[in-house]
């Protein structure tokens, strides 16, 4: 499958399990979009993954143009502070993906120091950076990467639960909202 | 294993079959999931569906015919990446288990994602016992263990439950207004379960697939509270039975494409964790989480010893089979009066229970095979369930009544006169109970039995061998 076809068949797949994404050429628009979202969602404090290029600078971006709690998980690492603690009352974790699942829509982390597995599950709401390069075309694809690390969370949409006659429900003990944000240059 | 219940199966069902607001609810669901299940074989699911069945089906016949081999690899694998390891011999083991770790870790607050195994068990009523506050964190496991019953389903533990029932027993049990709306009530105990998990001391989990070459513990969920279960507390205990153990990895990602389609519909749940090592408990210190796995026998190295009946342990635990099956649909999961409710239940059931109490299980089905068809990994369900009937009989556990019968039977058709005599007599007196059908008892309660014919099948043919014959000479 060529780039766009992999990112075509993701952005399907995902609003298929009400989920959302976005494709951004640089990084200016999705800090655009990222504002209009606190604003909607009244987002009152962030924490991100900051240990790569793309996440560092969103982070300094919205630390210039917004007046939020925003903190950066490196932050709280060298404060040698406890990630659960921090997060009790962060309503928006910014995750970086190891890989985009197109078949299924999925987002695939490992968990890491600077991606600890609460930053996508606590919060009630979960935006996950990653790369068009990222896109691989099936879970089976990232076996590797599966196989090495502590562990492998694969996401799919926001939590959900159909428990009560089957009424879907999302958000449950996980985000309410999940969305992906892709950088295609 | 739980005082089972399966002993009054009878009983139960005639209860449950009179309650009519129960089948409606029950009806809906799971026609809800199979159409679900369906839709997305049609349209979602780019191999071909038969063959990944029988894909899945050779792995799972092979773990199982050399669980032995796997099961030793596992458990090298765990001690490799620094997971404690236990195999359990019955209920009672996994419990003390249980009750020693978290002694050791001194801890209280307990929370649980479902594990079905533990259901199994009956370890929260254990627990309770010696004080620990255990919490179910699945909503419908949530939902159940506040109105203090057993699951009903193994995927759906609440499907039994109109959204009603569920707002009355919130308002009541957690002193709040009364709401129906489920989106409300998913809140409230989003609320309350986020609490208990921030305070919790140990996580309890069930998983789905173990995996033997890495020593991977798959879970597959959609809420995540399994992710909360595993990632919160400093102790994650494992609680599953020893047949979820499968070779490779891409052995456990070909399984994880029928589990969610088959229970729900989905293609891949919300999350799925693979774990394979500990992690630090805080980035501050250098000490790792404990992972602790502990597999349950309860009866079922028998099982694989035996080649006939070892296909049962082919399970993944979808609930597919509860959804399809016409009586599963009409009498709901409490109405078999066991852990595992529907066919998988009824052909599970009474080879780790008490045989003589659950073998009426078997019975409790038309034998359509439905279930048969259903199942992912083609399990071959209604010959099990025959094969107990036959166990059943061999073992002269029918009831009296039907001993007598057929010794009566048997001499009948042994001997040539008499069964004409008596067939004669028959289908003289026939006749008379056209119109009304023979009155059998119990039988007549609910079905209609009809009267014998005004003459033999023998006579029959012979007339129609005549007139055949006839035929052919003109």
């Amino acid at each position: 499958m060529s780039k766009d076809n992999l990112i075509e068949r993701f952005n399907k797949e995902i609003i298929k399990v009400n989920g959302e994404c976005f494709v951004f050429k640089n990084i200016d628009d999705s800090i655009t979009q990222i504002q209009s979202f606190i604003e909607k969602e009244k987002i009152k404090k962030i924490l991100i993954n900051d240990k790569n290029e793309i996440s560092r600078s969103i982070y300094v971006n919205l630390k210039r143009t917004t007046d939020l709690i925003i903190q950066a998980v490196s932050e709280i690492n060298i404060k040698n502070k406890d990630i659960k603690e921090e997060l009790k009352d962060v309503d928006l974790g910014i995750s970086y993906a190891n890989f985009l699942v197109a078949d299924t829509g999925s987002v695939v982390l490992t968990s890491s120091e600077d991606e600890p597995r609460l930053l996508s599950l606590l919060p009630e709401f979960n935006i996950v950076l990653s790369t068009s390069n990222q896109i691989i075309e099936k879970l089976e694809d990232a076996i590797d990467v599966i196989k090495t690390e502590k562990s492998v969370t694969v996401i799919t949409g926001p939590s959900r639960t159909a428990d009560i006659e089957k009424v879907l429900i999302t958000g449950v003990h996980g985000p309410k909202k999940l969305i992906v944000f892709i950088f295609d240059k | 294993m739980n005082e089972l219940d399966t002993k009054y199966f009878k009983k139960l069902v005639k209860e449950k079959l009179s309650d009519k607001s129960l089948r409606t609810i029950v009806k809906k669901a799971t026609f809800h999931s199979l159409q679900k299940r369906n839709e997305t074989i049609q349209n979602d699911i780019s191999e071909k569906w038969e063959q990944l069945r029988e894909k899945a089906y050779s792995i799972r016949k092979i773990t199982i015919e050399n669980w032995d081999y796997y099961f030793n690899q596992i458990k090298a694998k765990f001690s490799e990446n620094g997971i404690d390891f236990f195999y359990a011999k019955n209920s009672s083991e996994v419990c003390d288990i249980v009750n020693n770790l978290l002694f050791s870790y001194k801890a209280k607050n307990i929370v649980k994602s479902k594990s079905m195994v533990t259901e199994e068990v009956g370890l929260n009523e254990y627990l309770e016992k010696f004080g620990f506050i255990v919490t179910e964190t699945d909503l419908g496991e949530y939902i159940i263990q506040l109105a203090n019953e057993r699951p009903s389903h193994i995927t759906a533990p609440a499907l039994h439950k109109s959204r009603s029932e569920i707002g009355f027993l919130f308002s009541e049990k957690l002193n709040i207004d009364y709401t129906d709306a489920p989106e409300k009530l998913t809140d409230y105990a989003r609320q309350i379960l986020r609490k208990k998990f921030l305070n919790a001391d140990v996580g309890i989990s069930g998983a789905n697939f173990l995996v033997a070459e890495t020593g991977t513990i798959v879970i597959v969920e959609n809420e995540g509270n399994a992710r909360l279960t595993i990632t919160l507390p400093k102790l994650h205990i494992v609680i599953t039975s020893i047949e979820k153990i499968v070779p490779t990895l891409s052995d456990a990602l070909i399984l994880l494409r029928l589990l969610p389609v088959s229970s729900t519909g989905q293609k891949i749940t919300s999350y799925v964790s693979f774990i394979n090592k500990p992690e630090e408990e805080d980035n501050s210190s250098k000490n790792l989480k404990k992972i602790v796995v502990i597999l349950l026998d309860n009866g079922r190295s028998k099982l694989i010893s035996d080649k006939k009946l070892r296909s049962i342990l082919y399970c993944i635990k979808c609930g597919a089979c509860m959804n399809k099956c016409p009586v599963y649909q009409l009498i709901g999961g409490h109405a078999y009066g066991s852990v595992y409710p529907g066919p998988i239940g009824s052909i599970l059931t009474p080879w780790l229970n008490s045989f003589k109490d659950s073998k009426d299980l078997a019975y409790g089905s038309s034998l359509c095979g439905a279930c048969s068809e259903i199942c992912p990994v083609k399990i071959d369900i209604h010959y099990q369930l025959l094969r107990i009937r036959k166990y059943s009989i061999e073992k002269k556990f029918s009831p009296f009544i039907e001993k007598i019968i057929f010794k009566i039977w048997l001499q009948i058709v042994k001997n040539y006169k008499i069964y004409n005599l008596l067939s004669n007599i028959l289908c003289f007196l026939g006749p008379l109970f056209q119109e009304t059908g023979l009155k059998i008892p119990v039988w007549s309660k609910y079905k209609y039995f009809p009267a014998p014919f005004e003459f033999s099948f023998h006579k029959w043919w012979q007339r129609e061998v005549k007139t055949q014959e006839e035929y052919a000479n003109v």
